[in-house]
């Protein structure tokens, strides 16, 4: 073929390679926007999520649903057994009311003996799953609420129980929630009821790890944990699980938050959320001869 | 030259963006929203290259590009990257299939298997290079190898339902001669 090919094909075999170098050239310089502007880039993105998604979700709902229909029905074959494990966990929920009214009186004396009041600020959103993040790689769902309804970056959304994550990224109609499966999730946490700090960080498997624990033995399968308010990051005391114990001695997360069924979720208004807007500068020392000086003394 | 394409050229351009947003969506489809442990293979990436191999007047480079940067940016993966790596994968597909007057299915299926591991792995270590964290390597791994078992049924689909059989030599010859 090499030998017989004409002038013209051979001009437009170049003109082939040069537009193959132009769009990977821009589809790497894209690349790059992103890595260095993430915070435009990913604006965009949610933007174009924003556009595309509504469109769709008149016929992606429906699928999802019916998806779910016949998974619920082989469940339903295992209904005896079910049944059975339903009957004894009622037993042993019977037991918890009765432990949880005597609690309410107690918590409600107490409270009257405080003054206090809960926070009138922590209100709610609902929204509806409408997508997940569609790659293996990231773990995030979009709700079908947005800016529109006042949903804003860095907010709690728990399903009926435990924390399932943040909002990260808003558009008008949608908005994602990073799950705290998710590897860039890092949610500060207190064990209770030891009271100790640590990070809830996603690791890509259903069991988020403890990082930065103190005192391990302090630490025991079972603690329930909660979210600490630290740095004002999220909300104080949001369920998040409880301790676990992996095979490699491993400290994990089980979440209270149903992740399997992520169906409704609802979203906490809080107030004093702070907004990623640009990349941020580097973090430097204070000034550039204090390393000298510490040397020094 | 454009105009001179017969119109069932772009009938299945088209066909091959719709099969592609319909994919996407799939993907999007909110069923399982815990971590898998194994991952799905790759269905575009192989419906791309089967498509490379053996109609690649029917995916053009714009197509490749527009269609994979747009899944970069509703799968929430770095854009741009994916989608030049498999750019580049596709039109070294397009131009083996093109230079050789046979190609066996296994000489196919050992290009195709570079070629999903090229943008696969490249796809990881680009992020590397830019020193963003990768992904954990057996996810990686998991993906390669699903969309590389994934492939040949993708092929057969191709064969025996839409009956599809890469072009003969000579017909791809007549159709770049009507190009040009």
């Amino acid at each position: 073929m090499a030998q017989d090919r004409t002038g013209q094909e051979d001009y437009i075999g170049t003109l082939k390679r040069i537009l193959l170098g132009l769009l990977v050239l821009v589809l790497m310089v894209i690349f790059l926007i992103w890595r260095i502007d993430n915070p435009r880039v990913e604006r965009f993105r949610a933007q174009v999520i924003d556009t595309v998604l509504p469109q769709v979700d008149w016929a992606m709902a429906p699928v999802t649903q019916t998806a779910k229909l016949i998974r619920d029905l082989q469940s339903y074959q295992s209904i005896y057994t079910q049944n059975q494990e339903l009957r004894r966990e009622l037993q042993k929920m019977k037991k918890w009311k009765e432990a949880a009214g005597q609690l309410e009186q107690e918590n409600a004396r107490l409270l009257d003996l405080n003054q206090l009041q809960l926070d009138p600020k922590l209100t709610r959103v609902s929204g509806i799953v409408m997508a997940d993040s569609g790659s293996p790689f990231r773990q995030s769902v979009l709700l079908n609420v947005g800016s529109n309804d006042g949903i804003q970056d860095g907010w709690a959304a728990m399903d009926g129980l435990g924390l399932v994550g943040r909002i990260s990224g808003v558009g008008e109609k949608t908005s994602r929630v990073i799950l705290l499966t998710d590897t860039s999730s890092r949610i500060p946490a207190v064990i209770q009821p030891s009271g100790q700090r640590a990070f809830v960080s996603g690791d890509n498997s259903a069991a988020p790890v403890i990082d930065f624990l103190e005192n391990r033995n302090l630490a025991r399968p079972g603690d329930r944990i909660f979210t600490s308010g630290d740095a004002g990051l999220l909300p104080p005391d949001l369920l998040i699980g409880q301790l676990a114990q992996d095979p490699n001695k491993r400290l994990r997360v089980r979440l209270s938050a149903d992740f399997e069924r992520l169906e409704f979720l609802q979203v906490l208004r809080d107030q004093k959320t702070f907004n990623i807007k640009d990349t941020g500068a580097l973090i430097v020392p204070q000034s550039s001869a204090e390393p000298s000086e510490a040397a020094n003394d | 030259m454009i105009d001179a394409l017969p119109l069932k050229t772009w009938a299945y351009r088209a066909g091959f963006v719709f099969l592609a947003l319909l994919l996407t969506f799939t993907e999007l489809l909110p069923l399982n929203t815990l971590p898998a442990s194994w991952v799905m293979p790759d269905v575009l990436l192989c419906v791309t290259f089967v498509c490379c191999i053996r109609r690649p007047q029917y995916v053009p480079m714009l197509i490749i590009a527009l269609v994979f940067l747009f899944q970069d940016l509703l799968l929430n993966r770095p854009p741009g990257l994916f989608a030049a790596l498999t750019l580049i994968a596709s039109e070294w597909l397009k131009r083996r299939s093109r230079r050789s007057e046979e190609f066996s299915f296994v000489k196919e299926y050992l290009s195709v298997t570079a070629a999903i591991a090229v943008v696969l792995l490249g796809t990881r270590w680009g992020l590397g290079v830019v020193m963003l964290p990768m992904p954990e390597a057996y996810l990686t791994l998991s993906e390669l190898l699903s969309t590389v078992l994934f492939y040949p049924v993708v092929v057969l689909f191709t064969q025996v339902v839409l009956k599809v059989r890469r072009a003969a030599f000579g017909e791809l010859e007549a159709a770049v001669g009507e190009r040009a």
